[in-house]
């Protein structure tokens, strides 16, 4: 945990080009103020703003992850005539109001906080322009710091909801229904937990919205969604089975310019397109996944057969003898494909796979060694619709 | 009860199953998310397009870049600014039978550079909307084609049984954000990006590789005894899905395939890499791309961005057109640009520029287009917009038949029959707009 606080005064702040410092530390002293998920570097990177823009988009990317909603015009929040910060270029257009009158207000203290480039904003005319926050039901007229626009967003009534919501897209691929009884009180736990990740997560994936266990209101409304394993999905999974660290090498501190993290950039992902509180997910198999998958899977095949120096705590299978291969099997049925050996499939699965392994020494063509085929065994269960599929 | 305006949209909006949400989001319209294979039940089967059927690469831009501020036709209103730069000259261009003025680096298109412009064809369009969000709408045309697919995939699902692709959708290799990714019936499509495409396609030799068939053998085992055995309706569709996408692969021709191992980036250059590799391999008919043209320069000092740009992108149509050349392809594939918007164009406009819903220009280049300037620019709201435009000869007219608010779809009505497809699937294919005949080869 790192804390971060302005500089007292005379105070230097923290030197920023101290790489092993900024590591080592548990305190930045900054005299730009940084408070949430909306106000780091990363964030106005991807979402930048202008002087026509005038931190509109920053305020509205920041509504919609916290809350899972946007200014649409479809907000009834009851909001005086001419709030302070209103735009007046769009305040005479009833068609520009609609959304402008909460908009406005709302960036305002985003505008009086930071500069078109989120530095420290220097700019008198700005730094003490008015504001309020009106969104979705709340109304706070006591917005003087960037900390108030943060505690309106942390306990926007809409939070919890948006956030059961996001992670119904990660595990669904889809929606799920706001109103069904089973998401709302998933909602409640979520809440009462006071926002533990935990919870939502164990709450959510045991729920029969997530495994359709038994029947519930969001499986009638959305229909059966049989999605593939995009980029998170897929490189989670292999990390979290084959106890590889970050085979797709997602972590953007240590890029890699070689093998699986190359593939992987290609594989389909989950993305928030400018002004979407809906994510774009693709969920067909195509051409471009089915080859992406295939050399991914050679390759990780490559790290765990008979590597005599495989990548720390990474699960490792051998080829030696046949008790050694049966194992290999079991384990990519069980652990691999996931089908546990109550699934009645679990037996058809593994005899299908060690007839791949059989047939592989036995090539007439090009018989393989027996590593090669242990490799190409478990390139197919890698290749499995239990691994390149949601929902199956 | 009463029920007023806003609480019956707002029910229809996050109701039940937030279709009308999703709806929003996606671009799409709510009968298409709520079934797409019905709501495009009606599209005709089979080859819908005539011999000449094109392959198509389209460049595509939710940042509503300035591509319209320069192009022929804007240097004949003094009161439109353009960049000092000397680079960006004012300078002769001729398309077809009209002489007129563009930024110099347009005249690349000509003699001295791709030697296209007896093909290339400038619209001047409006997309009429100033949001960037609205990407994908516009690339259903604002609301102009059947059941609300985007055009990239409209042209895709007529051309794909002509030219014999291995699959029907088109693959977008230039997205530079998800709201310039595409979908297909209703289903949002992957963007592969260039970088990746030769580790994805590319197999290492050796013996894994040689077991291909084999595994595939099993695989198909596995999916007939082990994972359709017993499954649902979606879970069958799915491995039949993966089915359809293993036969594709191995479909593929290798040929080509060392042509993307020199891509090591997303550059535009690699995105034409991938490109006319795409086409070669007969994976897609449509391309999507994305050729900058100075971005979203709302601060631009003295439209530097917009000068750099402006010469970047049109090198990159100029090196797509000697690419396809060098390939055999410049009679097989056409190229077309659609953004978000166009820019604001006024004299005020020295340092950068702000959205424009009034205008946008869009290039069509092909066997299938002549040389043409259609539409032009006039005057709106205190800055520019497209005019009216007469669908006979192309030329914008005041007394021009088709109003700005439908150019866009006669923009794309035009490019349909231009690369290619019959026109009775274009009128159903896109509900509105008139076939500029003026910008069409023949």
């Amino acid at each position: 945990m790192v804390s971060i606080r302005a500089p007292k005064q005379g105070e230097a702040t923290t030197t920023f080009y101290d790489a092993a410092g900024l590591e080592s530390g548990s305190e930045l002293v900054l005299s730009t103020p940084r408070v949430g998920f909306f106000t780091t570097p990363a964030f106005t990177a991807n979402w930048q703003t202008n002087l026509s823009n005038s931190m509109r988009v920053t305020l509205n990317q920041a509504l919609i992850v916290a809350t899972g909603m946007q200014v649409d015009g479809t907000d009834s929040t009851p909001i005086m005539k001419n709030p302070p910060g209103l735009d007046q270029a769009h305040a005479s257009t009833p068609d520009c109001y609609g959304c402008h009158q909460y908009l406005d207000p709302t960036r305002s203290i985003l505008q009086a906080t930071y500069s078109d480039n989120y530095g420290q904003q220097t700019d008198p005319n700005w730094s003490g322009q008015k504001g309020l926050f009106a969104f979705q039901g709340v109304v706070d007229t006591n917005i003087s710091t960037i900390d108030d626009l943060a505690r309106n967003l942390a306990t926007h009534p809409k939070v919890a909801s948006a956030w059961v919501e996001k992670l119904c897209y990660y595990a669904n691929s889809e929606a799920c229904t706001a109103d069904d009884p089973e998401f709302q009180s998933i909602v409640s736990k979520f809440q009462a937990s006071t926002f533990s990740w935990k919870t939502l997560v164990e709450q959510l994936l045991s729920s029969p919205i997530v495994t359709n266990a038994t029947e519930s209101q969001t499986a009638t409304e959305q229909g059966e969604m049989v999605s593939i394993t995009r980029l998170d999905h897929l490189c989670a999974l292999l990390d979290s089975r084959l106890g590889l660290g970050d085979v797709c090498g997602l972590d953007l501190t240590k890029p890699a310019r070689v093998g699986i993290p190359i593939i992987a950039a290609g594989l389909p992902s989950d993305g928030y397109g400018r002004g979407a509180p809906v994510p774009v997910l693709p969920t067909q198999p195509t051409m471009f996944l089915r080859a992406g998958a295939e050399n991914i899977c050679e390759l990780v095949a490559q790290t765990l057969v008979d590597n005599p120096k495989p990548p720390d705590g990474a699960k490792t299978y051998s080829s030696a003898s046949d008790t050694d291969v049966d194992a290999a099997v079991a384990d990519f049925v069980s652990n691999l494909m996931a089908l546990e050996s109550s699934d009645p499939r679990a037996s058809q699965a593994a005899a299908i796979l060690k007839s791949h392994y059989q047939a592989a020494l036995g090539d007439s063509q090009s018989p393989a060694t027996p590593t090669e085929a242990l490799e190409s065994t478990f390139t197919v269960a890698c290749l499995s619709p239990s691994v390149l599929g949601i929902g199956n | 009860m009463k029920l007023n305006r806003r609480d019956a949209l707002f029910g229809a909006l996050f109701g039940g199953t937030m279709v009308g949400l999703r709806a929003i989001a996606s671009g799409l319209p709510v009968k298409m998310l709520l079934d797409p294979r019905k709501a495009l039940a009606d599209v005709p089967q089979g080859c819908q397009a005539s011999a000449n059927a094109q392959y198509v690469i389209l460049s595509t831009s939710g940042a509503g870049d300035p591509l319209n501020a320069n192009a022929p036709g804007t240097y004949d209103d003094s009161g439109i600014s353009h960049p000092q730069d000397p680079a960006m000259a004012k300078t002769p261009i001729t398309l077809g039978s009209t002489s007129t003025t563009a930024a110099a680096p347009w005249t690349t298109l000509g003699p001295s550079g791709a030697n296209v412009l007896g093909r290339t064809s400038v619209f001047h369009l409006a997309t009429t909307t100033p949001v960037h969000p609205k990407e994908p709408q516009v690339l259903s045309l604002m609301g102009s084609t059947i059941a609300g697919e985007m055009f990239p995939s409209v042209l895709a699902a007529a051309l794909a049984p002509c030219l014999g692709t291995l699959q029907t959708q088109p693959i977008s290799v230039g997205a530079a954000t998800p709201s310039e990714s595409l979908s297909f019936q209703g289903q949002a499509l992957p963007t592969v990006p260039p970088a990746a495409l030769a580790a994805t396609l590319l197999n290492p030799a050796g013996e894994l590789t040689n077991l291909q068939k084999l595994r595939d053998s099993t695989l198909n085992d596995l999916y007939t005894n082990v994972y359709k055995s017993g499954a649902s309706p979606a879970q069958r569709q799915f491995v039949d899905s993966l089915v359809t996408s293993q036969d594709q692969v191995r479909k593929i021709n290798p040929q080509y395939l060392s042509a993307l191992a020199s891509i090591q980036d997303n550059s535009e250059a690699s995105q034409i890499l991938a490109a006319v590799a795409l086409i070669q391999m007969k994976i897609t008919p449509v391309v999507a791309v994305h050729f900058a043209f100075g971005g979203d320069n709302h601060n631009d000092t003295a439209l530097a961005n917009e000068t750099a740009q402006t010469q970047s992108g049109m090198a990159s149509i100029v090196s797509l057109m000697q690419a396809l050349a060098a390939a055999g392809l410049a009679d097989q594939v056409s190229f077309a640009t659609l953004n978000v918007f166009g820019r604001t164009m006024n004299a005020s406009h020295t340092d950068g520029r702000d959205h424009n819903k009034n205008h946008h220009v869009s290039i069509a280049i092909g066997k299938g287009f002549r040389g043409s300037l259609v539409g032009g620019v006039q005057q709106v709201d205190g800055d520019y917009g497209a005019m009216p435009i007469d669908s006979s000869s192309g030329a914008g007219a005041a007394s021009g038949d088709i109003q700005p608010v439908d150019s866009l779809a006669s923009f794309a009505r035009t490019v349909m029959v231009g690369v290619g497809v019959n026109e009775d699937l274009v009128t159903k294919q896109i509900t509105t707009g008139t076939i500029i005949r003026g910008a069409l080869a023949s």
